[in-house]
């Protein structure tokens, strides 16, 4: 819309554009009519300039007509060249892009502060009766004022408190909170300036409904206005830890993904503040690399780390920290079925093999096993294990199996074997169904010599790292009964001679498990006797019982919410004590008081949204009960930026109306940009131009009228 | 030398055209004390008692140096001038531009009854043609009394004629007075100055004085209309011409104005007295004319 009225209710005035018209229409109806001596010279005269007086007489309608719908329409408050809404109730809102992105730095300061001055210069900018809402989109995305506030200093005092983030640019909540701050405008429609460096993302499926229900907010117009450009750079993306758990002395690898700047970049990693290792990538521009720092695990304990580089212009993620946890054991609780006469020393299904395996008792163990026969599980016995192992379980009735499934869900681990063809129902129909694998049971028994095992992938972190003689001694392993299972969505690590899988893992919402179809009994097959039980078992019981999001160390990005499962006190601290429980946020300051809850018996402890990178600690005292390490999201460190082009595309995909771009605009120019420049003054002097040439026109029909010889009385 | 009580516009209204003609006139002659002309007869006839305050141009002199008395000389009347007044009646004669004054054809009528009582108060002989596209009446010319009288009676009914073909009109009147005169030619002259002019030479080939009292309404002159109008022509009914008269009224006025410059110059070149007078102008003027014409002929 080039052409846009502040006062559109002051265009009713072009109607006076009629007059003319209607003037000279009805002076043409007043023809008087005289009888005349001779017509001679009258004919001569008009036959000459017959044809320029008619068009001279319509030249001078039209330019009296137009002369005053241009005076009409100066009166109306004409802007040029305006993208959004020119009419004094303006509301325009500000979305403030915060993420850590926005960091990267410019010639002058970052391109946040370059956004907080445009806004700044733009709020002023602004007439009086505006109202202004700020809405910045980070970490956090929240709107800056409690309601709409009147454009002026008040407005512009706000953006004092804006703070970089180090999240992402969430678009989806940010239209989320659009719709509501929309819904409570003041004018409409709502001119909304977006100021952002336009990073690029993925498609978030969240986008349509978050669009289409501001729409339905209101009428919305926005105007994007692109902050920076793209700058070389590279970045710590992320760090993967041992997906298992780890013990003091070992010696693990810790890879991070980065994205090199240059050729043989160093790369450093840091753990409890001492530099630990090195790596140097090779080559650039290919993309993300992984690299691997070799590490000695250090003692029981939390262990707080980073990974740096040299900085460059987006600092954000020039480091990114970790944290590793070192358990003293991995806590495993055994659930047997109860043992009947006709079990053997060994129990039923052969569970004490097992937790001999895992804790042999005659040295140094990182599991902690406790057996308790099913009937004796209770909540709060799950929650305090990392690890569940079933053996032969009796049915746990519905309640148990949901607890189960509950604890499954939120991250826990679980090992099921079942060998017992007296379990095949409930096997069957309870357990496989529960776990979303298929419920398709068959009973398999190989009398004779039974059949091999063989290992599907030699890689995977169970058997990773085994010589070929320890797998091959595996593999010589007879089974002679179990159950014939299909993997679903599961993945077969292990699988009989003929194709039947005896071992499948699978996840079960943040939770991990594996399932055995047979037990340990010598009828079933050879395992217990075999000198690979223990390492099979210790290193499959490591992998489930992973540090997971429900450990008291968790790896995770900003934007996140931090939240652990605590450590026991050791100083007599209670956690249900809720006014000792502390959170230290990634600046270093004591930001409040952790919140206790309990999800499917495991207590939780819940310091809030992670803003900025770095690590929040959660205190009972003295003592440390979860640690945090927040870093940069991976996408943040794409330095890639958006055309505008390509971001109005993408929003007008989603029926939001993008109407213009104010990135080559100054800020200053933003009423100009936003409402157009004021035409009144050209309109006016368009309208005295075409007087003085309606005047020049028709200077023979003034002459006519000032008293002349023929005139005189 | 005007009477303010004799406008055209007033004369309108006096209906009676042999008043008209005795008020105009006497009211002229009246003013004539302070003007050179002083009597226009040549042959004395008597002489008569000076009264104080009379000129004494005519005094007899000799006669004061014999009996101390003062006597002025009374000059008798000539009556060897015959002039024929030539009235134009054709239809554009019928024009006014305002209702308060008189037609042209009126205006006409009223200066040319003035000129007939003055010429036969001087016993000059009188005689009227009346025209359209052609001769309409004639009044022979006579220098009686009651010839006053035959004149105003065709002066008072003058007709509504139809156009003007003037320079024909001319050439038919010339052959029909055959004894050497003066014409006093009353006429808008609406037609192609070469046929009048045409016609103007035929009466001078025959020796006659000519006059032309050119009458022209101010409308006529100036165009001095306002707003659309839609003009109706006189001589050729049904004719009309729709237009805003201001835009034109430069244009007219500079083709009106070369149109009666050439009157003016063929006439001066021809020897023909043109007065030029418009219906607003007090008749004066037009008697003056004529006087001036009689004392350069006598």
């Amino acid at each position: 819309m080039p052409l846009s009225f502040l006062n559109p209710s002051l265009l009713f005035g072009t109607a006076a554009a009629a007059l003319p018209i209607i003037i000279h229409f009805l002076s043409r109806r007043r023809v008087q009519r005289r009888k005349f001596s001779d017509l001679r010279f009258l004919d001569e005269v008009q036959s000459r300039q017959a044809r320029s007086l008619g068009i001279r007489r319509w030249l001078l309608l039209l330019l009296r007509v137009l002369a005053i719908l241009l005076v009409a329409l100066a009166a109306a408050g004409p802007r040029w060249g305006g993208v959004g809404n020119s009419s004094g109730d303006r509301s325009v809102l500000f979305i403030i892009d915060t993420s850590a992105s926005m960091g990267t730095q410019m010639d002058e300061g970052n391109r946040l502060d370059e956004a907080l001055s445009a806004c700044e210069e733009m709020i002023r900018a602004l007439p009086g009766g505006a109202a202004v809402q700020i809405i910045t989109g980070g970490s956090l995305t929240a709107p800056l004022f409690g309601d709409w506030l009147p454009a002026g200093a008040g407005a512009v005092s706000g953006l004092s408190v804006v703070r970089l983030t180090d999240g992402p640019f969430d678009l989806p909540a940010v239209l989320r909170e659009a719709t509501r701050v929309v819904a409570r405008a003041p004018g409409s429609p709502v001119e909304v300036v977006m100021l952002s460096d336009l990073q690029k993302t993925g498609q978030d499926m969240r986008l349509g409904p978050a669009a289409i229900r501001l729409n339905e907010a209101g009428a919305t117009r926005f105007l994007v206005r692109r902050i920076g450009r793209e700058v070389p750079g590279g970045g710590i993306l992320s760090i993967d830890l041992p997906a298992r758990a780890v013990r003091p002395g070992e010696n693990i690898t810790l890879r991070a993904r980065v994205l090199p700047a240059y050729d043989e970049q160093v790369f450093s990693l840091e753990l409890d503040g001492k530099p630990v290792a090195e790596a140097v990538t090779s080559g650039v521009g290919t993309g993300p690399v992984d690299i691997d720092f070799p590490v000695t695990v250090p003692a029981v304990g939390l262990h707080r780390g980073v990974v740096r580089k040299e900085s460059d212009a987006f600092p954000g993620d020039d480091s990114r920290p970790l944290v590793l946890a070192v358990p003293e054991a991995v806590s495993v609780l055994l659930i047997h079925g109860p043992d009947r006469p006709v079990d053997s020393v060994a129990g039923r299904g052969g569970w004490r093999y097992l937790a001999q395996a895992l804790a042999p008792g005659d040295g140094p163990s990182p599991f902690r096993v406790r057996a308790i026969p099913d009937s004796d599980l209770t909540t709060g016995a799950m929650s305090a294990s990392d690890l569940l192992i079933f053996v032969n379980p009796e049915p746990l009735g519905r309640r148990g199996l949901e607890s189960l499934l509950a604890w499954l869900d939120q991250g826990g681990a679980a090992l099921f074997l079942v060998g017992d063809p007296a379990q095949s129902g409930y096997f069957s129909q309870t357990i496989l169904p529960g776990l979303g694998l298929p419920v398709a049971v068959e009973y398999q028994s190989d009398a004779g010599r039974g059949q091999h095992v063989r290992v599907i992938d030699p890689q995977h972190p169970v058997f990773a790292g085994l010589d070929a003689e320890a797998v091959a001694t595996f593999e010589e392993i007879a089974w002679r009964r179990w159950f014939r299972l299909e993997e679903g969505d599961g993945a077969v690590l292990l699988a009989l001679t003929g194709e039947d899988p005896v071992l499948i893992e699978g996840t079960l919402g943040e939770g991990k498990f594996a399932v055995l179809p047979f037990d340990l009994m010598p009828q079933g097959s050879d395992l217990a006797a075999s000198p690979m039980a223990l390492p099979f078992f210790q290193r499959l019981a490591s992998w489930l019982a992973r540090p997971g999001r429900l450990s008291a160390a968790v790896n995770t990005e900003v934007g996140s919410e931090a939240m652990v499962r605590p450590l026991q006190p050791e100083s007599g601290s209670s956690i249900e004590k809720t006014e000792n429980l502390r959170v230290i946020d990634t600046d270093g300051r004591a930001s409040g008081i952790a919140t206790l809850a309990w999800q499917a018996g495991v207590p939780l402890l819940r310091g809030g949204t992670i803003v900025r990178s770095g690590f929040v600690t959660f205190l009972a005292g003295q003592d440390t009960l979860g640690v945090v390490a927040a870093g940069i999201p991976a996408s943040e460190s794409t330095l890639e930026l958006s055309e505008v082009r390509d971001w109005r595309k993408m929003m007008e995909e989603l029926d939001l109306d993008v109407a213009g771009d104010l990135t080559d605009q100054a800020p200053a120019d933003f009423m100009a940009a936003l409402g157009g420049r004021d035409a009144a003054p050209w309109l006016l002097g368009l309208a005295l131009l075409l007087l003085l040439l309606e005047v020049w026109v028709g200077r023979g029909a003034r002459l006519s009228l000032s008293p002349g010889p023929g005139n005189q009385p | 030398m005007s009477s303010p009580l004799l406008t055209p516009e007033l004369v309108g209204h006096l209906g009676r055209l042999d008043l008209v003609a005795r008020l105009v006139v006497e009211g002229f002659l009246t003013g004539l004390h302070k003007s050179p002309y002083h009597g226009f007869s040549s042959e004395f006839a008597e002489y008569r008692q000076y009264i104080a305050g009379e000129p004494v141009a005519h005094m007899d002199w000799r006669v004061y140096a014999k009996t101390d008395r003062h006597y002025l000389k009374v000059f008798t009347e000539e009556t060897n001038l015959r002039a024929t007044l030539l009235v134009d009646c054709s239809a554009s004669m019928d024009f006014t531009g305002d209702e308060n004054r008189p037609t042209k054809k009126a205006y006409a009528g009223y200066l040319a009854a003035a000129l007939s009582y003055l010429l036969l108060r001087q016993n000059d002989a009188v005689g009227l043609v009346t025209f359209d596209e052609a001769p309409l009446a004639m009044v022979p010319a006579r220098s009686m009394r009651k010839q006053l009288f035959q004149v105003l009676k065709v002066l008072d009914d003058l007709p509504t004629g139809t156009g003007t073909r003037l320079g024909r009109v001319l050439h038919r009147v010339a052959e029909r007075i055959p004894r050497r005169g003066l014409i006093l030619l009353l006429s808008d002259m609406m037609d192609d100055p070469d046929r009048i002019i045409s016609g103007l030479k035929h009466f001078r080939h025959m020796g006659h004085e000519v006059v032309v009292f050119q009458i022209l309404d101010p409308r006529e002159v100036d165009l001095g209309f306002e707003g659309e109008v839609e003009f109706e022509s006189l001589e050729e009914p049904g004719r009309k011409i729709r237009m805003e008269p201001s835009h034109l009224r430069e244009s007219y006025q500079q083709r009106f104005e070369q149109w009666r410059a050439t009157l003016r110059r063929e006439c001066r070149r021809q020897l023909v007295d043109l007065v030029e007078i418009t219906t607003d102008t007090p008749f004066e003027k037009g008697l003056g004319a004529y006087l001036q014409k009689r004392r350069r002929m006598y």
